[in-house]
């Protein structure tokens, strides 16, 4: 490719990449942008105002999002940690990871019919809990698969050495494992924690419209046609995810030297 | 340290068979063997990280049946040197005592003395991505003897060191265990090895140990192969020299 033409695709894909960033916090400010106006009308913080006194749904939304995917994130990595050290050192490896994947390869849409019925016998439809628990169902085998590349027999190894150096189970764990693992922990919490945060066809399915997550927020004002409050629930999707990104870069990769 | 009857076997195939070996406090029991003969599940076994079909392990004269490996006092070390990569040079040899609950005063003075005697003052506080292969195989030893283990057991612990680093690390083994008067069971298929740092040296194959009263009746076995290369040598010096 000719050197002038690639700064062009350059230049065009890191305008394309940023856009969303720049265009969307700027829209959540404009208001009264009615068909058939080409440009938005008002520039204010109307939007913004009523998100932080709290007389909007779209604040409601994102706490509850917050709240689903930190406990999500949590609850799966730390479940995961566990589950893929029996795995991994267990006798039936290959079998582990199979059952493990079989959640993530059946489609979302099949995956979330599925389990619509059985959450209806169970009564949890349309709850938190129960969009809590698919998110599980489908955060915690993601986990597996990540940390089965963690317990290598040299973190075994690590163990036993530990172990006969007179460090009981829990001064292995705590002293050795956990702060080795760190950086992996981080990086998955943040992991579950996306796949959570933009969850759609679960939650769209087993919250039945009674569990509003933030994601699904932007769809129904866009459905709606009110592109700042699409536009104010967009940017606030994308705020979480950024500083995570930012934490990661800060204190996952940089003291790696990534 | 004392083994009794010692036996295992996976599935059919018998892999330790009636093992018996006593090694005296401040000793070392060199064993030599192939791969696959049984060397490292002897040791795992006396550390506790594996159980066997028969047979008892003593050491300090306790049995050690039914007793987790952290209670054991037995360190076991292989080719890797497995330091923890989140912890420094200093930390790494401290590992020891302080999960024992060691004052802090006398932590410090213990690594201070050990880091001395492995010539590694400089890098104490190093990460270990920032040691050569030689100098982490220091802190592996000081790690573990700083501990003084009842019993040290070592897995061909020189195998991945170049020549010259193995040569001084076996010195810095003897001047250190002669130090810590520790007691070791050490496992190689180097015979050069296995006479330069055991008291006693012994032979493995198939599960079964054989014990020499010298080190000439160790390499005048055939098993062994001294016989061999010491002819090798010899008729290369007549044809060549």
């Amino acid at each position: 490719m000719p050197r002038k033409n690639f700064h062009i695709v350059l230049v065009a894909s890191v305008v394309i990449a940023v856009f969303p960033f720049v265009w969307l916090p700027l829209m959540s400010f404009f208001s009264d942008w009615n068909y058939p106006n080409i440009l938005p009308g008002v520039l204010d913080v109307q939007q913004w105002k009523l998100f932080f006194s709290g007389q909007q749904d779209v604040r409601h939304s994102f706490l509850l999002s917050l709240a689903i995917a930190t406990t999500t994130a949590t609850l799966s990595t730390a479940v995961g940690f566990g589950l893929a050290r029996t795995v991994s050192f267990g006798s039936r490896r290959k079998q582990g990871i199979f059952w493990s994947l079989l959640p993530v390869t059946i489609s979302p849409v099949l995956f979330a019919t599925i389990l619509a019925f059985y959450f209806n016998v169970a009564g949890i439809s349309g709850t938190v809990g129960g969009v809590m628990i698919a998110q599980l169902l489908i955060a915690i085998p993601f986990s597996i698969i990540y940390f089965t590349a963690f317990w290598t027999p040299r973190v075994m190894h690590m163990e036993q050495l530990a172990a006969t150096l007179g460090s009981t189970p829990y001064q292995t764990f705590t002293q050795v494992v956990l702060p080795y693992a760190r950086p992996f922990l981080l990086v998955c919490f943040f992991q579950t924690f996306i796949i959570s945060w933009f969850e759609y066809g679960l939650t769209s399915v087993i919250g039945a419209g009674q569990v509003q997550t933030l994601t699904l927020k932007v769809y129904l004002y866009v459905q709606e046609a009110s592109p700042s409050l699409a536009a104010l629930a967009a940017t606030l999707l994308i705020l979480p995810p950024a500083l995570l990104l930012w934490f990661n870069r800060q204190y996952v990769f940089k003291p790696l030297g990534v | 340290m004392e083994v009794r009857n010692l036996a295992k076997s996976y599935g059919q195939q018998p892999i330790l068979r009636n093992i018996n070996l006593i090694v005296e406090q401040g000793k070392t029991l060199a064993v030599l063997g192939r791969s696959g003969c049984g060397k490292t599940t002897l040791l795992r076994i006396v550390a506790g990280l594996i159980s066997p079909d028969n047979g008892k392990v003593l050491l300090d004269g306790k049995d050690m049946e039914g007793v987790p490996t952290h209670l054991r006092n037995a360190v076991y070390m292989n080719q890797e040197p497995l330091l923890f990569p989140h912890l420094t040079v200093r930390q790494n040899i401290a590992f020891g005592l302080k999960i024992r609950s060691i004052s802090v005063q006398q932590i410090q003075k213990e690594v201070s003395t050990m880091l001395e005697q492995l010539g590694l003052q400089d890098h104490a506080d190093k990460w270990p991505d920032q040691l050569s292969g030689g100098q982490r195989q220091r802190v592996s030893f000081g790690r573990a003897i700083i501990t003084q283990p009842s019993v040290l057991l070592l897995d061909e612990p020189f195998g991945n060191l170049d020549t010259d680093t193995r040569q001084q690390m076996q010195e810095l083994f003897l001047q250190l265990t002669r130090t810590y008067q520790t007691t070791s069971l050490l496992v190689t298929h180097d015979l050069k090895e296995a006479i330069l740092v055991g008291n006693e040296t012994a032979y493995m194959e198939e599960g079964e140990l054989y014990f020499y009263d010298s080190p000439a009746a160790f390499l005048a076995d055939p098993r062994t192969g001294g016989a061999s290369e010491l002819a090798f040598w010899k008729q290369y010096m007549n044809n060549n020299i």
